[in-house]
């Protein structure tokens, strides 16, 4: 009876504690997951940490170490990883030692062929963290998982392609919350270009053709393309990450294949991006083409460009992909569409307030 | 055969000394090209569903100077932009001229016809070539013999003499490895008890840039260079591989042309093997990237890669420089290493500089 009675009057909080785990799991399904929405006016912060190590553990420990003290105080709401350590094992043990210091659920990202940031470029044995945070920013990501096209080739199965990954943007899109504040997607993909044009076609579909998107595909050398969502990896996948809150964002995108060109369209292409945003710049993010890498005589010579147009002081997280997605700087792009996905550019990025 | 040898050696250094006193670029420039303007396309170095660059070099022969309109066309349902680029060449110039393949499409032989168009003076001059895609996707093979391994890179081929030759390279973060499939009706192994008797080989060249070959014997060879021959008694189809380094970058041309005994200049860092299939000889070789550290390895990395297949009882020297298409005046017997048990043709091969790339995996 006594048991009874106690049951009886601890049944509103249970009823409570019912909805309040069903709401949590709401917003964090094992593909979707959200942070809370942003706060009109509230802090926005992005900061950047990177290191390299031939320990994975280590590298992943100390980025996550720096990440966290660049940030301060201000809450973490996502965190864009970018590797380039050898196969899956060494991947693991990375996130490993990111995840000893940063909340896993937070972790999203890919395999890269290496990143850039206003300390320099890197490549093998390397992790750059991109940390966004603030009350002013949300964060919804979503992941979906066996597109079906790695082994396709466009000569081959070129309708099938598009169908696949078409479908699969689109259901990219639709498992992303949707706020009047969307401002900008960041797309990884294991999708290397050319399909991640009809990837980025499918959210497309969903999302407005002049909706914001920007991102790289992932790593794509014989055992090394995954992508990470909430922490943990995920080959022949996509991951998508939707910024909401009251920012705005600047986009361009330019493509070169020899030395001089990529050199000069890295300069021009963050020129032409911190001079369409609105406001102050606060952060700045370059996806760029990992061939456009090989064909510089010294790395060091594309990141001094891009430094030449945004200064030495913006948070600049940049890293080189298999394929990029932001505004194409091709003939034969899609004239109405505001974003694609190609190859042998640099897609710059700049976030305004 | 030795002193044969260092007749045909010695003759070559007399024409090192007279073209360098000629001026001439390479040893081996041969008389007046035939044409006034001359014409080559380089290998793409990545697949054509890659957008790769199709680079045309123009070599202006005449006296005077030239302008004309370049213009690239390709495979029905190509697109190549732009659609002409202008070229301007003094008397005895040399130039390169870029265009993108904006939609190309892979095919399985990995061959395609391309056509460049030069017009002016007055005239119209046609350069037809079957391209190939030279790149080497990343992947780490295993160096056994077994060739199963090899299905995922991009095969090169060429024909000399009727017989094939097909060169299928790898790279991944450690290594450069290449697979040398010979046609040949018999596999001659090397002897280190008769170091001069005539054996079959590879010989390859790998280079960080594309500056030609130096006409002049105390220059820096600027490439690695590398010699494999089969060796010992089959077992099972299988050849004992030996691989010995012929050069590095700073290695001078001339101790390329001095006698060396390979037994001092073997490169145990290096996996080989040599198998034997049917009429086909398998030359599998990876050498570790700590002894190519000019090279810089990585995604897009662009260098040079060339190729020399011995089979002095069959076709002879097969080039691969010839297949790609360069000019007779890019003969150049410095751009080769000369070895005991080499049977060197009536001409000195042509220079070791063609493109080739890395790229990522195939899917």
């Amino acid at each position: 009876m006594t048991r009874l009675l106690t049951s009886v009057r601890f049944l509103p909080l249970v009823v409570a504690l019912f909805l309040g785990v069903m709401s949590l799991k709401a917003q964090a399904a094992e593909d979707a997951w959200s942070s809370p929405p942003a706060v009109s006016g509230g802090a926005i912060q992005f900061r950047v940490a990177a290191a390299s190590d031939e320990d994975p553990v280590a590298a992943g420990k100390a980025a996550a170490e720096a990440l966290k003290k660049a940030m301060g105080s201000v809450p973490l709401r996502a965190v864009i990883v970018s590797e380039c350590f050898e196969d899956k094992e060494n991947k693991e043990k990375l996130l490993e030692g990111v995840t000893a210091v940063l909340p896993k659920e937070i972790l999203l990202g890919s395999a890269t062929y290496g990143s850039f940031t206003q300390s320099g470029a890197s490549d093998a044995d390397s992790v750059c963290l991109l940390g966004i945070g603030g009350e002013g920013i949300s964060v919804s990501a979503g992941l979906v998982t066996a597109l079906g096209t790695a082994k396709l080739t466009f000569e081959q199965q070129r309708e099938e392609i598009e169908k696949r990954l078409h479908e699969a943007g689109a259901a990219l899109a639709n498992k992303l919350r949707r706020t009047p504040q969307d401002r900008l997607v960041i797309l990884l993909a294991d999708a290397h270009a050319p399909k991640n044009q009809p990837l980025v076609e499918g959210m497309q579909r969903v999302l407005g053709k002049q909706f914001p998107i920007t991102g790289g595909c992932a790593n794509k050398n014989a055992g090394q393309t995954f992508v990470c969502f909430q922490g943990k990896l995920h080959e022949d996948s996509a991951v998508a990450v939707m910024l909401s809150g009251d920012f705005s964002v600047g986009m361009a995108g330019l493509q070169a294949k020899e030395n001089e060109k990529v050199i000069s369209t890295a300069r021009q292409s963050a020129a032409a991006a911190l001079a369409a945003v609105k406001g102050q710049p606060i952060a700045a993010m370059a996806f760029d083409c990992a061939g456009r890498k090989g064909k510089l005589k010294r790395i060091e010579d594309e990141v001094a460009a891009v430094q030449e147009s945004i200064g030495k002081e913006l948070p600049l997280f940049g890293c080189y992909c298999a394929g990029e997605m932001g505004p194409v700087d091709t003939m034969d792009k899609k004239p109405d569409a505001l974003s694609g996905g190609a190859g042998w550019h640099i897609m710059f990025t700049v976030i305004g307030r | 055969m030795r002193p044969s040898r260092i007749g045909f050696q010695a003759r070559w250094w007399r024409a090192v000394c007279l073209a360098a006193a000629l001026g001439a670029t390479a040893p081996g420039a041969e008389p007046a090209a035939i044409e006034p303007v001359m014409m080559r396309i380089g290998s793409f170095t990545v697949t054509p569903a890659h957008t790769p660059l199709a680079v045309v070099t123009v070599h202006n022969t005449s006296k005077a100077a030239f302008e004309g309109k370049l213009r690239v066309r390709g495979p029905e349902g190509w697109t190549i932009v732009p659609d002409a680029i202008e070229v301007n060449l003094a008397a005895g110039a040399t130039a390169r001229a870029a265009f993108t393949v904006q939609r190309g499409t892979i095919v399985e032989a990995n061959s395609y016809p391309l056509e460049a168009t030069l017009i002016g003076g007055g005239k119209t001059f046609v350069h037809k070539q079957d391209l190939v895609c030279a790149s080497a996707p990343y992947f780490r093979p295993k160096i056994d013999g077994n060739v199963d391994d090899w299905k995922d890179a991009i095969p090169v081929t060429f024909v000399t003499g009727g017989r094939k030759t097909s060169i299928s390279t790898y790279w991944n973060r450690k290594q450069f490895a290449f697979l040398v499939a010979v046609e040949e009706e018999k596999l001659v192994p090397w002897r280190a008890d008769a170091p001069d008797e005539p054996c079959d080989a590879i010989q390859v060249a790998i280079s960080p840039d594309d500056k030609p070959t130096a006409a002049s014997p105390d220059q820096p060879a600027g490439r690695y260079e590398f010699l494999l021959v089969a060796a010992g008694n089959p077992g099972d189809g299988r050849w004992q591989a030996k691989c010995f380094a012929l050069a590095d970058p700073a290695t001078t041309l001339a101790a390329t042309q001095a006698r060396r005994d390979l037994a001092s200049l073997a490169a145990d860092q290096v996996e080989a093997a040599v198998a034997r299939k049917g009429n086909v000889t398998y030359y599998e070789c990876a050498i570790p990237l700590k002894l190519l550290s000019a090279l810089r390895a990585g995604e897009g990395r662009e260098f040079c890669f060339s190729i020399l297949v011995h089979d002095p009882d069959g076709t002879g020297i097969r080039d691969w420089g010839q297949a790609a298409g360069l000019w007779p005046s890019e003969r150049n017997r410095l751009a080769w290493s000369l070895w005991p048990g080499a049977r060197w043709g009536q001409e000195p091969p042509l220079d070791n500089k063609t493109p080739w790339g890395m790229c990522s995996s195939k899917y």
